[in-house]
């Protein structure tokens, strides 16, 4: 990955063309970093029953059946954040390189596309 | 609150740590893996945020969040997993309290000189401990509160359906879009990506973490050992030895790992005080009260355990009739023997209770067979609760009987010597086995002195007995 270039404050409008970096990134997201936390909680099982019958244990048994649901759902919805991630960083990567083709074009022909 | 020792059974029977055991590691895996994740694109947003532009700084902008609220979960899954594990810790140690408490009423039933007002009244104790420990349970429960997740601060809508179709869309879509504007003639700005399915789909890793209770060691010198949850010790239910988390076999009497003889044990003096050191299965097992040893602290309480009852022996003085010498009543056949029998089963150490010659050699002989009979005894029935063995709905008044031969997770070791007072110092092993025409040995004689309550059938208890309690070495 070529080395990153101080990121100016404010913006003044300049972005670096850096493909590789962005390819770098994509396949981190690729990875999907997420997974594995997404498979844990959406593999746990809550079983009232292990809690028995002694007092206060089915309500215990009811918040972390609650918390494990919530987490399943929030999970899902990182999971897609991810995969959007992943897809857009492709997309950027795709237009580094296409916007870096089009201006060594336009420098070589003295006529910007 | 349990209103009867049934209830207070069926209650604890009713607990199975080891699946809560396994449901905190679930709860501690998830924690570990979304501090892992987070970190990851923490990393990433870190990485290409320190490009130079627009675009990249709405990167860093959307994944920082979702890199943030996944480390976030470190800390509340880790203490809902804590919690999970105090419930499970409490569970078991409950299953060992009742193993306990079975124990000491099974032994105290079967005593001929028990009286039905007498075995109520120890029952009662017995369920006052019962419901203290449930109580601790209550409250191990009450400490699980694991916070709800905050919502995911996530762009994209939620769980994208298979095969739909995102466009860049989001902050970054829009960076994206700037991107392309500085680009000059580039017209592939806003190009569409296909968006993947979500990705949760697939093999379940770690799913079904083993629920099974894993008692103790299944491998090494001690395989077949059960732990005592409230110790930590490792009990052999064959034999009711006890060894150390070093791995050093403990003293049947003092429950100190073997090393110099301490003169405190192998005097008569100083035997006094009515409660053992000997932790472990019995949290201050029965100390010298049995067989008229240093007899202290008089009747535990009214109208229990009649017969040479000593001082409370249990926490909170509960089940002070185990300490009468009655136990199963075959007391009398173990003083015999030296110390041999016990060398045998500690690799050929005497524990150094026994070592010293004195005068009440016998009587400490007698002891450590009592108590180790009292901690197999108790062992088996722990790794029988503990193994499911023995539902919930198995309820009393039969409860605290011994149990049928075979049920132990020892196996056969566990199985055997069930319902007797541990092993005889003298005995023979092959005495109770199929051997037959056993007609003269000196052992026989003393069965027809037993109570009607210990007559059984020899086969039941002699199958496959492995662990090495060799008692007839002496």
């Amino acid at each position: 990955m070529a080395p990153p270039t101080p990121a100016p404050t404010p913006d003044d409008g300049y972005v670096a063309f850096n493909a590789p970096a962005l390819e770098a990134e994509r396949r981190v997201l690729d990875a999907r970093p997420e997974r594995q936390a997404a498979e844990v909680i959406n593999a746990m099982t809550v079983d009232a029953s292990a809690f028995g019958t002694v007092p206060g244990g089915s309500a215990a048994a009811g918040r972390v059946s609650a918390w494990a649901d919530r987490s399943r759902t929030e999970m899902g919805r990182v999971v897609a954040e991810v995969t959007d991630l992943t897809g857009c960083t492709g997309t950027m990567r795709d237009m580094c390189v296409q916007a870096g083709a089009d201006t060594e074009a336009a420098a070589r022909t003295g006529a910007p596309r | 609150m349990a209103g009867s020792f049934a209830e207070a059974r069926a209650q604890i029977l009713s607990l199975r740590p080891a699946t809560l055991r396994a449901n905190a590691g679930e709860v501690r895996r998830f924690g570990s893996a979304s501090i892992s994740a987070g970190t990851t694109l923490r990393g990433s947003a870190d990485r290409l945020g320190a490009q130079r532009g627009a675009p990249y700084q709405a990167y860093r902008e959307r994944v920082a969040p979702t890199a943030g609220w996944l480390n976030d979960l470190g800390r509340p899954t880790a203490d809902t997993g804590s919690a999970l594990e105090g419930a499970a810790g409490a569970a078991e140690r409950a299953q060992m309290v009742l193993a306990q408490q079975e124990e000491a009423l099974a032994r105290f039933a079967v005593n001929p000189s028990t009286t039905p007002a007498a075995l109520a009244a120890a029952e009662a104790q017995a369920l006052a401990v019962l419901n203290q420990a449930i109580g601790e349970v209550s409250t191990a429960y009450a400490g699980i509160l694991p916070p709800p997740p905050t919502p995911a601060p996530v762009v994209a809508a939620g769980p994208a359906a298979a095969g739909a179709g995102t466009g860049v869309g989001g902050a970054l879509g829009g960076a994206a879009t700037g991107l392309a504007a500085t680009l000059p003639g580039n017209a592939r700005a806003g190009a569409g990506t296909e968006g993947a399915g979500s990705g949760t789909g697939g093999a379940v890793a770690g799913a079904a973490a083993g629920v099974a209770a894993s008692l103790g060691p299944t491998s090494g010198p001690f395989a077949g050992f059960v732990q005592d949850p409230t110790t930590g010790n490792l009990v052999d239910p064959g034999t009711g030895r006890q060894a150390d988390a070093s791995g050093r076999f403990l003293d049947p009497i003092t429950g100190e790992p073997f090393g110099p003889v301490s003169p405190f044990v192998s005097r008569l003096e100083g035997l006094e005080g009515g409660v053992s050191p000997v932790g472990g299965l019995l949290g201050g097992a029965p100390g010298f009260g049995a067989a008229g040893l240093a007899p202290v602290g008089g009747v535990g309480a009214a109208g229990v355990g009649a017969g040479g009852v000593g001082a409370g022996f249990f926490p909170g003085g509960a089940l002070p009739f185990l300490a009468g010498g009655g136990g199963v009543g075959t007391a009398a056949g173990r003083g015999r023997g030296g110390t041999g029998a016990f060398a045998a089963l500690y690799g050929g150490v005497v524990p150094p209770s026994l070592a010293g010659r004195n005068p009440a050699a016998a009587q400490l002989r007698q002891q450590a067979a009592e108590n180790l009979g009292v901690m197999a005894g108790t062992a088996q029935r722990y790794s029988a609760i503990a193994s499911g063995q023995i539902a919930s709905g198995q309820a009393s008044p039969g409860a605290y009987l011994p149990p049928m031969a075979g049920v132990g997770a020892a196996g056969s070791a566990g199985a055997a010597r069930r319902g007797r007072t541990g092993p005889r110092a003298a005995e023979s092993s092959n005495v109770w086995g199929a051997t037959g025409g056993a007609a003269g040995h000196p052992d026989r004689r003393c069965r027809s002195s037993r109570p009607s309550a210990e007559v059984e059938d020899d086969s039941v208890w002699s199958a496959g007995a492995s662990a090495p309690r060799s008692l007839d070495a002496s």
